[in-house]
């Protein structure tokens, strides 16, 4: 199920949480369990078993951590739930990838077995190898019972599209939190904000984007939007998934911690990267690079360690080479600035904001792009072309000028300031308007939702 | 490896008044308000079948079963049930339309083009469209003369009248007459419709209005009268001209909604006393009405009042008077409907359209049958996709 589907948003969520607030509290876990189940099961029924297989393994395996974390084979239980976790996630999103690559690379003719994704499954299984790393670093203390882990890995509002919470962040919230008002309305605010950045932003500028990936022979200017709108949209997609998550996190007493921060007003791909997919930067930081000798060790090494990192960073987002070599992309722009970009960054800032900028937008070619060919001819349409501009161009400005104008001012911090210091100084206005303004958000969400199933049946044009 | 800033969601202290204290409790219930309203209203509300808007059948509930279930089938038709049942449906699609336009400015809407005065148009950039050989070869075999009355679509004369703007690719009038071209090439005589205008067709609507069909019978009697000299045009009272009540909003108002759409159409048409003494058969039965106009007072925007004439589209249908004028074969579709009732006033008519016949209909067989003077095929310029059936069944 999706956040942005009328079922959940009309029959699901109203549901879930009237019953959740209305019931003791002994029984509020055990209901949010079955409800993320639940949600998990509707749009993929048999990965549920999958899920529930990784939980009770984990389960297992973290319970066998804690009994014996003084005795030497406690590494060998931490490697093998690594290669079991690995293994999983390896088997379903990668291994028709790994097969193809050997028979391109060997010309091999391997079966290549054709997997379904389970939705989700880097996410749970991050998320689960978070709790065992964190129950053998005592950093989360150890769950006996399995329902309470279960409702860690599959509770539903940061299940299927993150943020990545990590066990530490809410091991206590899972049997001592309370739910508050304030808290709640806030969360029910930043829902619709999320919500409305899905539903408004990110597929209005998505339309934009996938109307001129499919076209040929691109104008300077036509790749350029193109791009623009492509970054707008998987930023506001993104994003607005962990506002909502974060926002029903706050509704159910959880609270997540942010996941994106503005990146597009980053300085340098360093800083892009600590304010963009926040709990993925900092699962890798901790559960990889730190591990491998982070910067504690000689420099040649910690070269090396990046290199895994982003190489592993780029195969999360996808099995292709694609994702790889984005992944790569901007490891090596990192180790330039670790090695002396950086500091020549620094000196002239907004020269440095529109260079990180150009290159997470030619990063984001790798990203969208199928092939390596197609990704070589976008961005020679972007700064090598043959036709600077054409009517193509012309129509996507006039046609959608307004909204990738909206959605550029949106990814700047700028309306979250002005807004906060309104509320702030304007009192009750302000407060009232802040209300009005979610509400508004809210219906204009939902009919953009309901519009985009709208499907005139118009037979014939004769 | 850069650090990223982990921090938790900004912390919500508790409320500093009464006053934020109730705008808290406001925003909590009017959330849980709406979405159960919606929720809850969608399941309560009888089913409806069609959608006037989208002119379509809409999603019916779902019987579950355990292979729908796990195969994860039933979950995506519950999704598009409960979708297309959902209350105010309607109102949020105009909701979404009004946005577009209003604060986006968007002067497109799913392919529609808003021009200045009204005319909604849809700009289209597709392949040239090739006649099949089954025309010629129909022309050859029919033994009768054979015309075709081949009206520009409302995109070909927006795009004469320069209309649609400069940086929009759309070539319909090239393959227009890439297609009149082709049915000459056919052995076929052309009735020429060029004079039409776009005040000739409907603001909102793919179709010609009555004055658009009234003039494309002159020109039809015209020249299918050289050939045959029986085929008189008969005039209509100017005074029996009627108007629609309410406004008529056609099918690319469907596509932009209202918000796009907001002046409509007055849907205009003769009265029925005009056409006494024709019979109109279709679906087996005679004496069907020639103008209904149960369609002209339906209530609802998106009634579809062009169905006023001969209530729409049918396989087969005849229409024969005490007329002194020729056996006529009509082969046609929607767009020939308002010229119609012009025509029976001048010609025995046996009238296809070829999209709503049998399999194994033969237009050829079936001229001959009918034992018709001449055949006109009628029909605007986008029949791209009609070209198929015409060579399975000419």
């Amino acid at each position: 199920m999706l956040f942005s589907s009328t079922i959940f948003l009309f029959l699901f969520l109203p549901i879930v949480l009237l019953v959740y607030h209305l019931l003791p509290r002994v029984f509020r876990n055990g209901w949010l369990l079955v409800a993320s189940l639940f949600f998990y099961a509707w749009g993929e029924p048999k990965f549920v078993l999958l899920m529930l297989t990784s939980i009770l393994i984990n389960y297992l395996f973290a319970l066998a951590v804690h009994t014996y974390r003084t005795r030497i084979g406690v590494k060998w239980i931490m490697f093998s739930m690594i290669a079991v976790n690995l293994g999983l996630l390896g088997w379903f999103k990668y291994s028709g990838f790994f097969v193809t690559s050997l028979n391109e690379t060997f010309q091999t003719s391997l079966f290549v077995p054709e997997v379904v994704l389970p939705i989700g499954i880097s996410f749970f299984t991050f998320q689960a190898m978070s709790y065992v790393i964190d129950v053998y670093r005592q950093a989360g203390k150890v769950q006996k019972n399995p329902l309470d882990l279960a409702l860690y890995i599959a509770l539903f509002p940061q299940l299927i599209a993150g943020p990545i919470v990590r066990y530490e962040t809410v091991a206590d919230e899972i049997n001592h939190r309370q739910e508050t008002l304030p808290e709640f309305a806030q969360g029910v605010r930043r829902f619709i904000i999320g919500l409305s950045k899905k539903l408004i932003l990110a597929n209005g500028c998505g339309q934009v984007a996938d109307t001129i990936f499919n076209m040929k022979d691109l104008s300077m200017g036509l790749a350029w939007i193109g791009i623009i709108a492509y970054a707008l949209q998987i930023y506001f997609d993104f994003s607005g998934y962990s506002d909502m998550a974060i926002g029903l996190g706050l509704m159910f007493g959880f609270h997540f911690l942010e996941n994106f921060n503005y990146p597009y007003i980053s300085k340098s791909v360093s800083e892009f990267w600590r304010r963009w997919h926040i709990s993925l930067g900092s699962w890798f930081r901790d559960y990889v690079y730190i591990p491998l000798g982070g910067n504690r060790v000689s420099p040649w090494k910690q070269y090396r360690n990046l290199g895994i990192v982003w190489m592993l960073t780029g195969l999360w987002h996808g099995a292709s080479w694609t994702f790889v070599a984005w992944g790569v992309y901007y490891g090596i722009w990192i180790m330039l600035e670790k090695a002396f970009l950086g500091k020549l960054l620094a000196r002239v800032p907004v020269f440095a904001t529109v260079w990180t900028l150009v290159l997470v937008l030619v990063g984001w070619v790798f990203f969208r792009a199928e092939t390596f060919p197609e990704a070589i001819t976008y961005i020679q349409a972007m700064f090598v072309p043959d036709v600077l501009w054409d009517d193509r161009a012309s129509y996507q400005l006039v046609q959608n000028g307004v909204i990738l104008t909206l959605a550029c001012f949106a990814a700047t911090p700028i309306p979250k300031r002005i807004g906060e210091r309104f509320v702030e100084s304007a009192g009750k206005v302000g407060q009232t308007v802040q209300y009005g303004y979610a509400m508004v958000l809210l219906f204009l969400a939902t009919s953009a939702l309901v519009a985009s199933t709208f499907n005139p049946f118009i037979y014939f044009r004769f | 490896m850069a650090q990223p800033i982990e921090r938790k969601p900004t912390e919500v202290g508790q409320p500093s008044s009464s006053f934020e204290r109730t705008m808290m409790w406001l925003t909590t219930i009017s959330f849980f308000v709406i979405l159960m309203t919606i929720g809850v209203g969608t399941i309560l509300r009888e089913d409806r079948g069609s959608s006037q808007l989208e002119n379509r059948a809409l999603a019916q509930s779902v019987e579950p079963t355990v292979q729908g279930i796990t195969s994860g089938d039933d979950m995506v038709k519950m999704e598009n049930y409960f979708t297309d049942q959902l209350l105010l449906r309607g109102t949020f699609v105009e909701m979404q339309a009004g946005l577009s336009k209003n604060v986006l400015r968007q002067p497109f809407r799913n392919g529609i083009y808003t021009a200045k005065d009204g005319y909604l148009i849809e700009p289209s950039q597709a392949a040239q469209p090739v006649v099949p050989d089954a025309f010629q070869q129909f022309t050859q075999d029919v033994g009768r003369p054979v015309f075709f009355a081949l009206a520009p679509s409302k995109t070909v004369i927006a795009e004469r009248d320069g209309i649609i703007p400069s940086y929009v690719a759309s070539n319909a009038e090239q393959r227009y007459e890439t297609m009149q071209a082709g049915f000459t090439k056919a052995g076929i005589t052309s009735i020429p419709l060029d004079a039409l205008r776009l005040s000739d067709y409907f603001k909102t609507d793919h179709h010609w209005n009555v004055d658009g069909a009234y003039q494309a019978y002159g020109e039809i009697i015209r020249t299918v009268g050289k050939i045959e000299p029986t085929l008189k045009k008969v005039e209509v009272d100017p005074e029996s001209k009627r108007s629609s009540e309410y406004p008529y909003f056609g099918s690319l108002a469907r596509k932009t909604t209202l918000a796009y759409a907001s002046t409509g159409d007055m849907i205009e048409y003769y009265d029925a006393n005009q056409f006494k003494g024709i019979d109109v058969c279709y679906d087996k039965a005679c004496g069907q009405p020639l103008i209904d106009e149960q369609f002209i007072k339906e209530e609802g925007d998106y009634a579809d009042r062009y169905e006023v004439f001969m209530r729409g589209n049918h396989g087969i249908l005849s229409m024969t008077s005490k007329t002194k004028g020729p056996k006529l074969l009509v082969l046609k579709d929607s767009f020939a409907n308002p010229v119609l009732p012009f025509l029976a006033k001048s010609a025995n008519l046996e009238v296809v359209d070829i999209r709503y016949v049998t399999k194994d209909f033969d237009a050829s067989e079936f001229a001959k049958q009918k034992n018709v003077d001449a055949i006109v095929f009628l029909h605007n310029a986008n029949i791209a996709g009609l070209m198929k059936t015409y060579q399975q069944k000419l």
